[in-house]
């Protein structure tokens, strides 16, 4: 039960920023969220695992395939197919237009922008650690513009927040500090990173973060772009944590912000008198664009059952949800009680509508789609009016569902040979 | 089962029976002892003419069949002239043997060594024996010697002192036990190896593959180690040291005083290693800020100082009524660091360190004849005070050159600065009781008592949990032995009782170490057996045949973790293999002067709850895991050509293949990787020697000796080898490995000096991903040996 409660707890990984690559820098919003463009020139990754999980410490071998589409109807394995980026990459990696972007790959101490062309990975630039650094997959990111990164994460004893801001086309190190938020905060531990989301409308950096000595409440810090000062912070007591703190949104999508630039944020409570901390609840939390503070109006996902994994916007203020439920997906009677939890097959897709905060379980054939294992992953996107859907159901084999989000219809397109941990899909730019 | 167990018992019996209809024999029996009546262990005792013969116990009794006749025996043991007498059996009688000492004829010494070699080598086992008094005078390191041994190999991360492992015949380095004088070698303290024990401190080592005797009390599941410390039985002092490469030195020193009015015997025994490893690092990566990336370079590595000190001294006393012997020892040993990388060679530290400090109380206790003729006890008693730290508290990041950034975060984990404590406490009891029921027959009880602690605690972390593990073991194992038909054939039947409680505390990081998983106190009971047989068609032809349902209880590093680079995996189960041997071996001796000899044989392993140690790139840090189901097979051979004790060329090879057999994967379903090779592990490597030894050079007393030996590893792949393009893969390179050695004694190898040149040819050589040894080196070896 520990083991699943700090399992989850790691698994606040959210990676909505790298499907904002989007050559028009002419675009209002960042691209992650902006799923009404059209990308094209694109192809997809594939990543998977063999002999053991990925992340959270333990690893076998990674596999990176790339393909044209997701949308056949055919069977894809990795026998002598993709490459092997075991010993360079990780699946927590930041992703933007053609590249990978990482700190500290196979802690090397440097930040590193990477491709992947024809089943081998290159490396397009390196550059050494200056002042800050980084420890690998631990810490979340923030796109300023197309070619202005942020990275931020605690430092080693976590009593402050650190930063690093890089030029994405050179790496080299633009500037670097710390946000000085133990000062501003009183607070001795902080989340190992956090989440990290850019608002252009008023060039705020919104950063979410923990303080570690109080499990009832998180908070978040609005910071100045430019000059990375903090103006403000809020206490949001709504929920105990945000559903991202330790990995940020290296692999999994834990915010996303609507038509109006509004920024969603996943977050999971604890279900009271619950047998262990992993048994939870999930909700979503607003700040509305251009605010100071969460819109305590609205508090999405309210019916208590169930826990945020993942989310996408679909556009229409309608969102993509992934839940851990055992309760709901039969593996377990009592979501308080910790049989059920774990890797069963306990997670399902279900689409949100953000303004009546109904909940719509996605079908196919007029059946549910197969609920799922695996809540240390990322199998879905959204992409020029689709989301791509992957599930690695129990009885068969993992594959991929495309929901035509303005038809409302899902198709199944491609299916993995069985016997491959399926972690994620990406879309990359040619 | 039963019906098997039944069977096997019925089939000795039937042996028994048929010998004992067979022949018509007589038994010879006695003791060899010196002048002063102290028995001479291990001497040769053989009949002329004929190939019928044996060896004295430990305690210098002897006993075999042969037929009725008139013989020559001869008796021989290094440091003895040796005595032939002439004699008549009728029937059943007892000749007690004295030997005389020989200060001048020091070729014994090979007699002596040989004996004990050809008796490992010609047991039931599946075994290799090293002789390592023989090569004292050009050895600096027992893991050297260990790896040329065919099915072995030594997968070190650099220099002198760096972490290594062992695989035998595939089983990787933790299933595989250590043992010194039949007792679990880490009561030296965890960090004494085959790196850093006191060559001239040891006669020989046994190696064991995957059946495991009795009396060394092993839950081993590959195989084991055993380290024989010499016996002689006269004053004499051997003194050694050798210097290197990269500010290496080695200092031995060994030697045995008797003191003459009360024959109070002491044994003092010092080992120092020290070396700075800065060897060169070819093409590691170094940022250029001109060139603005990092470009291949050429650095010395700055932070792999190591220095480890083995103080032991042992007193006791022999052949007393009471006691054979009765020997009391202290020792004391101290292993001072430094970590220069982490997993992979990118990751570069330069100011983290280890340390340990160790302290041993032991006693042991030998008597043959106890209660009943024939009933010999071995009981030892030991305690070991065992303190490592790892000192992390560096807010630096480092670069190959040695540069280095303020980072606000650590070296090894990235978090605040620790200072990680463990404090191993280790109780060990052994009484292994042998009776010899006549020369056909005899029995062995062992009962080994292993009781670990592991209390953790950081002086600087507060976050870090504070706790206090106890790991105990129990094994009780039984042998039957049989020998029949003048001691042609050989059998062995025996079994196994492993009794396993752990007590758990610490509980941080659960979802790494699984501490949430398993109960705070839990013990498990797991039996195992095994049998094996062996018979001697003539010399030139021999078969044996043996199989062991071994058992191997997760060792405490394994359970709980280094502190470091080790995380903790409380889940552990033992893993339990079914290994199979057999082999042929021979000898054949031509126009008196040559002698071929060769080695083959093959193994199968059948492995459940496999204990693998996974590697992780990305955390740089190690975990065992349960990998569950593993087969591994292969066949190695040896070659071995002697001329005239001058010309040596040995060769062997070594082949085998692991495979994953988890059909499914942790979710239930199928995996992919189901009979796929278990990648990261060598499957093709051979070790070559040519040697020449020119007696009488330079002086009658005098010889001079030229080795040249050859190492290959064939390459492997890093990951899963038929997932993911080729090219893609990364992959451990092929090497080869060239050494040559001159060495010269004097005076029948009292004075020695050895020169050696180690990676003749500067190869860029990996034993594991991204994890460069060291290029060329030298060194020479200077030995005294007084006695």
């Amino acid at each position: 039960m520990k083991t699943l409660n700090s399992f989850m707890t790691m698994l606040l990984v959210t990676t909505v920023t790298f499907f904002t690559a989007c050559d028009d820098s002419n675009d209002k919003k960042d691209s992650d969220s902006t799923p009404k463009e059209t990308i094209e020139k694109i192809h997809y990754d594939i990543w998977v695992s063999l002999g053991a999980s990925s992340g959270m410490g333990k690893d076998g071998a990674t596999l990176v395939q790339s393909l044209n589409t997701l949308e056949d109807d055919k069977t894809i394995d990795f026998i002598g197919k993709g490459c092997d980026v075991t010993a360079s990459i990780d699946a927590e990696t930041i992703i933007k237009g053609k590249y990978y972007y990482q700190a500290a790959p196979c802690k090397k101490a440097c930040f590193g922008k990477y491709q992947i062309i024809n089943n081998e990975l290159q490396t397009i630039q390196e550059r050494p650690f200056a002042k800050n650094t980084y420890k690998d997959r631990r810490y979340c990111h923030a796109w300023i513009d197309d070619n202005t990164l942020v990275i931020m994460a605690a430092n080693g004893k976590a009593d402050e927040i650190i930063w690093t801001k890089l030029n994405a086309s050179t790496m080299e190190i633009i500037a670097e500090g710390d946000l000085g938020l133990a000062k501003k905060t009183g607070f001795t531990k902080f989340s190992t990173s956090g989440l990290a989301r850019y608002r252009k409308s008023d060039n705020t950096i919104i950063y979410a973060f923990q303080d570690k000595n109080n499990a009832q409440a998180f908070y978040v810090a609005f910071i100045d772009a430019n000059d990375m000062s903090v103006k403000s912070y809020v206490e949001e007591n709504r929920a105990n944590q945000m559903a991202g703190t330790a990995y940020g949104e290296l692999l999994q999508h834990k915010m996303f912000s609507d038509d109006n630039d509004n920024l969603y944020i996943a977050c999971n409570s604890r279900i009271p008198n619950s047998e262990k901390s992993t048994c939870q609840y999930g909700c979503l939390l607003r700040i509305k664009n251009g605010e100071y503070k969460f819109d305590k109006d609205y508090q999405g996902f309210n019916d208590k059952q169930g826990k945020l994994v993942t989310v996408d916007y679909l556009g229409n203020n309608k969102a993509l949800l992934y839940i851990q439920d055992p309760q709901h997906t039969g593996t377990g009677s009592d979501n308080a009680k910790y049989q059920g939890w774990g890797d069963a097959y306990n997670c399902y897709y279900a689409v949100l509508d953000l303004n009546t905060d109904t909940k719509k379980e996605l079908t196919y054939n007029n059946s549910k789609l197969p609920y799922s294992s695996g809540t240390f992953s990322q199998r879905s996107f959204i992409l020029n009016g689709k989301a791509y859907i992957g599930v690695n159901p129990e009885k068969s084999a993992p594959g991929i569902y495309v929901y035509d989000i303005q038809k409302d219809q899902i198709s199944k397109g491609i299916t993995i040979q069985e016997g491959y941990e399926f972690n994620r899909i990406i879309y990359i730019h040619e | 089962m039963k019906k098997l167990l039944y069977g096997i018992l019925w089939y000795f019996s039937l042996l028994s029976t048929m010998e004992g209809q067979a022949q018509d024999f007589v038994l010879l029996s006695g003791k060899i002892s010196d002048k002063h009546g102290i028995p001479l262990p291990f001497a040769t005792i053989q009949i002329e003419k004929t190939n019928l013969g044996t060896y004295a116990d430990s305690t210098g009794h002897y006993s075999f069949r042969i037929p009725q006749g008139k013989y020559s025996l001869t008796v021989s043991l290094i440091g003895y002239l040796s005595s032939t007498q002439t004699l008549t059996i009728n029937q059943d009688c007892k000749l007690n043997v004295l030997l005389e000492k020989d200060t001048i004829n020091l070729q014994e010494v090979k007699i002596y060594g040989k004996g004990n070699i050809k008796r490992t080598r010609e047991s039931v086992y599946s075994a290799n024996a090293i002789d390592v008094k023989s090569a004292a005078n050009f050895t600096t390191k027992l893991s050297d010697l260990v790896n040329k041994t065919t099915g072995v190999r030594i997968r070190t991360e650099g220099g002198l002192g760096s972490d290594y492992d062992l695989s035998l015949n595939g089983m990787s380095g933790n299933s595989i036990r250590y043992f010194i004088d039949d007792i679990p070698l880490n009561i030296k303290g965890n960090e004494i190896s085959l790196i850093n024990l006191p060559v001239n401190a040891i006669d020989r080592i046994e190696i064991y593959k995957g059946v495991v005797p009795t009396h060394l009390g092993a839950d081993a599941l590959g195989g084991a180690i055993n380290i024989i410390t010499r016996k002689e039985k006269q004053n004499f002092i051997d003194l050694s040291y050798s210097i290197g490469s990269f500010h290496t030195h080695i200092v031995n020193l060994n030697a045995l005083a008797i003191l003459p009015k009360t024959q109070i015997i002491f044994k003092p025994t010092i080992g120092i290693n020290y070396s700075k490893n800065n060897y060169t690092m070819k093409d590691v990566e170094l940022w250029n800020e001109e060139a603005n990336k990092y470009l291949p370079t050429d650095v010395k590595r700055f932070h792999d100082d190591y220095f480890s000190l083995l103080t032991q001294l042992e007193f006791g006393i022999e052949n007393k009524k009471w006691a054979d012997a009765f020997y009391v020892s202290g020792s004391y040993s101290k292993i001072d660091k430094e970590i220069q990388t982490g997993s992979v060679q990118t990751i570069v530290y330069g100011m983290a360190e280890r340390k340990q400090d160790s302290w041993n109380i032991a006693a042991r206790y030998n008597k043959h004849n106890l209660f009943t003729e024939g009933l010999q006890l071995n009981a030892q008693l030991s305690h070991t005070w065992d303190h490592s730290v790892t000192i992390d508290t560096a807010y630096r990041k480092y670069q190959w050159d040695g540069s280095y950034i303020e980072s606000p975060r650590n070296e090894i984990t990235g978090r605040a600065k620790q200072l990680r404590n463990y404090k191993r406490p280790l109780t060990l009891t052994r009484i292994n009781l042998d009776y010899h029921l006549n020369d056909k027959h005899a029995f062995n009880l062992n009962y080994m008592m292993h009781r670990n602690g592991n209390k953790r605690y950081d002086k600087l972390d507060d976050e870090f949990m504070p706790s206090n593990d106890i790991l105990s073991k129990h094994i009780i194992g039984l042998c039957y032995s049989q020998s029949l038909f003048e001691k042609k054939m050989s059998n062995n039947i025996f079994i196994k009782n492993y009794i396993n409680h752990v007590k758990i505390e610490q509980t941080d990081l659960a979802w790494i170490t699984n501490s949430d998983q398993v109960p705070d106190k839990t013990t498990e009971n797991n039996l195992g057996y095994g049998i094996g047989t062996r018979y001697i068609f003539c010399a030139p032809i021999a078969f044996k045949a043996s199989y062991e349902h071994a058992i191997r209880l997760p060792l405490a590093r394994e359970l709980l973790g280094n502190g470091s680079t080790i995380y903790p995996n409380i889940a552990l189960k033992p893993e339990n293999s079914h290994n199979f041997n057999v082999g042929v071996f021979g000898s054949y001796i031509f126009s008196n002067h040559h002698t071929l000899s060769y080695e083959a044989g093959g193994f199968y392993r059948k492995v459940q709850d496999y204990i693998h140690a996974v590697i992780s790139e990305a955390e740089g840090t190690i975990q065992y895991e349960n990998v569950s189901n593993v087969n591994i097979k292969g066949v190695e051979g040896e070659l071995r050509y002697q001329y005239d004790n001058r010309l040596l060329f040995s060769a062997n090879c070594s082949y085998q293949e692991s495979r994953n057999m988890n059909r499914y994967k942790k979710d239930g379903k199928p995996s992919v990787i189901y009979k796929n090779k278990i990648p990261n592990s060598p499957w093709l490597y051979s070790n070559n020697e040519i040697t020449w030894t020119q007696p009488d050079f330079l002086g009658k007393t005098n010889k001079l000796r030229l080795s040249y030996l050859y190492q290959y590893v064939h390459w492997f792949y890093l990951t899963w080898e038929g997932y993911g393009s080729l090219k893609s893969k990364s992959r451990i390179p092929t090497q080869h490995l060239h050494t040559a050695i001159i060495g010269y004694s004097l005076k029948n190898d009292r004075y020695n000096i050895s020169l050696e040149c180690n990676n003749l040819f500067d190869s860029k050589l990996y034993d594991n991903f991204m994890l460069q040894k060291p290029g060329r080196s030298f060194s020479c070896k200077v030995r005294l040996f007084l006695h």
